[in-house]
């Protein structure tokens, strides 16, 4: 099976935010109390309720206003750093490449979240389990579009094979460039590769993406050294405090963004 | 309502409280009303307008209100009529929720009481209600739905059968129509609306077995127009109606007097609706017939394009608590306007917690230089005034929004998103407390769009 994934032509956004509606409602996720805070991005980052936000950008530049819009997600990498550090191999790729978490074996470690370059997967308190966008695999497996793409009215998401988006995205880009300059193909390599493909009409920054987004070092001591252990060391009574300091030494990082996904789904 | 003069009312689907213009004295002329039947899908504010939190005084208002559920349109069957005048059948898709009801079956149970409560009156004021033939059936929607859809088609009087067409009504007596431009869409071949054939055998995009499209099943209106004076398509790729052998031929039900050949006194008459049949550059209008620019009722500047300074035929009802605002007072304009989350006065949407999220609160939209001017910061909650009103909002400082320069003056203005007001999960004040009472010279449109007002932080 192709790697499947969809293109988010930001050149075509609207900023409705239909996608993030069509999300909710097909993962049955609560709503959240928001504020209008001077933006119209009422919800400010992902959340455990918010598998998939629209950012606003707003830029004043040689007196032109630009008003980026942009679905942000799991990026659905090709070489997925979360599932290598999951230790309870929690998280797996599809046949299409989504990459997908098994909720039962999840213990909401949160080490996923610290691994992941695009800082995407959030910890729900609630169940005590990490949770993120998984490309509605029940939904593809049905010859049904994602619920986001199904729901987009103005062709900014496409859904296919990846290569496919990667050749559309690239005319798209070309095609941008006489208008804007620094158009490009976000996705095509970035992190490893993703199966989501970005068309932005500006540089990365200018949506909040990072150019070259780096997985922390401390991952692949992670990885090397302690994974494979981890089974009996989860047994430990000392397990806590094992946790405690890889979160805070190693994964000085990892600790911030967990608190994060806590504090604002809380 | 506001003098008094109208003591009850029915509000169907509608929310004056949040969508009128100079919403206070909408608000308050409904205190003096005796009764109110609103019928939506949730409290509505016009329907909860005495409680405290609409600013009233429960205790000093008398009026009586019925609140009745309403099934949404995915619960009920039904027509929409579109803009391209397609009267369209929807069936319903689920069952209306506890003990919702379908509008037309409120009013069907509605006017059966009405002639029961007035059947032995004898008042000759009552005469029309006792008159009124209402005898729909009853606890069965659909059959409801399908007798009132025949009637506004209308019937035969004398053999019982449903009118085939608008152009045999008759009016003698001997038949009954609804809506003569709905004359057609049920005739004895069956419901019409609900035509779902989507062939196009023109491949004009002309569907003309999809619903129906009002009047006569006719697809594009004045299509006459479509060949010269002597029945020659004027475009070969695009023909509606041609003269062709002797008779007129073509892919739409003609608009005009087939029997007119085109050499006939009136054969080049494309336009049936007019006197003279003929199309005309300038309309029998208020304020025609040439276009002209007026400044708004309230308008910071003088108009530089026409000497006269506001449209002298415009509706300005000179009434209480509908004051003018002056420049000098209020030297800022003011603007409404939407956002994609909510609709309208937003009853539906601002009850969806998911849209609630998007879009939670008011808010208004100014411009860098206005808040730097004002000491307004991002997401500060401001006041915003109109000689006619007062509303908080959250201020969305922007560089969308770019001050004017007008006559050598710099002019700010504002934008206010209106869908709001105190109920339901996404809350704030209706921006339309600030608009005026002015209606346009034509439809007597609200001017909802332009005023004076001004702004400043905090809550005052
Ligand atoms: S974006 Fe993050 S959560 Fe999604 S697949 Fe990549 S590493 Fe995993
Ligand atoms: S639905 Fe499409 S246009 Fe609307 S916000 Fe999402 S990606 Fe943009």
């Amino acid at each position: 099976m192709p790697n499947k994934g969809y293109l988010v032509d930001t050149s075509k956004c609207i900023g409705c935010r239909g996608c993030v509606v069509a999300c909710k409602q097909w993962n049955q996720l609560p709503a959240e109390r928001t504020s209008f805070k001077g933006t119209y991005q009422t919800v400010p980052d992902l959340t455990a309720n918010n598998y998939t936000i629209v950012t606003f950008h707003e830029y004043e530049e040689d007196g032109q206003i630009k008003w980026y819009f942009t679905k942000r997600q799991c990026m659905h990498c090709l070489d997925p750093v979360c599932l290598k550090v999951c230790p309870q191999k929690a998280i797996s790729k599809t046949d299409t490449g989504a990459v997908v978490r098994d909720r039962e074996k999840c213990v909401g470690c949160q080490y996923c979240a610290a691994a992941c370059p695009f800082h995407v997967p959030r910890y729900d308190k609630v169940n005590d389990k990490e949770t993120k966008c998984s490309l509605c695999p029940e939904r593809t497996a049905e010859g049904e579009l994602p619920a986001c793409v199904k729901a987009c009215i103005t062709g900014a998401l496409q859904y296919g094979d990846r290569d496919q988006l990667l050749a559309i995205a690239n005319k798209r880009v070309s095609e941008l460039k006489a208008e804007y300059p620094n158009a490009n193909v976000y996705g095509d390599k970035q992190a490893g590769g993703t199966n989501i493909i970005y068309v932005l009409a500006d540089k990365p920054e200018k949506y909040g993406f990072e150019e070259d987004p780096k997985v922390s070092i401390a991952i692949t001591a992670w990885q090397d050294i302690i994974q494979p252990y981890f089974p009996w060391l989860i047994a430990l009574t000392g397990a806590v405090s094992v946790f405690s300091f890889f979160s805070t030494r190693l994964l000085g990082v990892g600790k911030e963004k967990a608190h994060e996904g806590e504090g604002i789904h809380g | 309502m506001y003098d008094g003069d109208i003591k009850g009312l029915l509000v169907f689907g509608s929310n004056p409280f949040v969508s009128g213009p100079d919403a206070n004295k909408e608000t308050k002329a409904l205190e003096n009303l005796d009764w109110m039947v609103a019928a939506d899908l949730f409290e509505t504010e016009t329907a909860a307008f005495w409680k405290k939190e609409a600013g009233a005084d429960p205790k000093k208002i008398k009026t009586e209100v019925f609140f009745l559920p309403a099934a949404a349109s995915y619960e009920k069957a039904g027509t929409i009529t579109n803009s391209g005048r397609w009267i369209q059948f929807r069936w319903k898709a689920v069952d209306p929720v506890g003990e919702d009801m379908s509008d037309l079956e409120i009013f069907n149970i509605l006017g059966k009481k009405m002639k029961e409560i007035y059947k032995d009156s004898t008042d000759p004021k009552d005469k029309p209600i006792q008159d009124l033939v209402w005898d729909y059936p009853e606890h069965d929607e659909a059959k409801l739905l399908d007798e009132v859809q025949r009637e506004i088609n209308g019937y035969d009087l004398t053999t019982g059968k449903l009118m085939a067409k608008f152009a045999d009504l008759r009016d003698d007596g001997t038949t009954s129509c609804g809506v003569w431009i709905y004359c057609g869409m049920y005739t004895e071949e069956g419901n019409k609306t609900q035509w779902r054939d989507n062939s196009d055998p023109s491949g004009m995009g002309v569907y003309p077995k999809w619903s129906f499209a009002w009047p006569a099943n006719r697809r594009i209106v004045y299509n006459r127009c479509s060949a010269d004076p002597a029945g020659k398509p004027w475009s070969e790729d695009k023909k509606v109606i041609w003269w062709e052998d002797g008779s007129w031929t073509g892919i739409d039900v003609p608009d005009f007097i087939v029997a007119n050949a085109p050499t006939d006194p009136d054969g080049d008459k494309a336009f049936i609706m007019k006197d003279d049949g003929k199309g005309g550059l300038f309309a029998v209008m208020a304020d025609g017939p040439f276009p002209e620019h007026y400044e708004p009722w309230e308008s910071p500047v003088k108009n530089l394009l026409s000497s006269v300074q506001f449209n002298p035929v415009a509706k300005i009802w000179d009434t209480p608590m509908n004051p003018q605002g002056s420049p000098d007072e209020y030297p800022i304009i003011g603007t409404t306007y939407r956002v994609v989350e909510h609709w309208q006065a937003g009853i539906m949407t601002r009850n969806c917690p998911w849209l609630a999220e998007l879009m939670p609160e008011a808010f208004v939209e100014i411009s860098k230089e206005l808040a730097k001017e004002k000491g307004i910061n991002n997401g500060d909650m401001v006041t915003i005034v109109s000689a006619r009103g007062k509303v908080k909002a959250v201020a969305c400082v922007t560089p969308r929004f770019k001050p004017f320069e007008m006559n050598g003056k710099i002019y700010h203005e504002i934008g206010v998103i209106w869908h709001y007001g105190f109920q339901g999960i996404a809350k704030g004040d209706p921006a339309n407390r600030l608009t005026p009472h002015i209606g346009c010279a034509n439809s007597h449109t609200p001017e909802y769009k332009a005023f004076l007002c001004d702004i400043y932080k905090g809550v005052k």
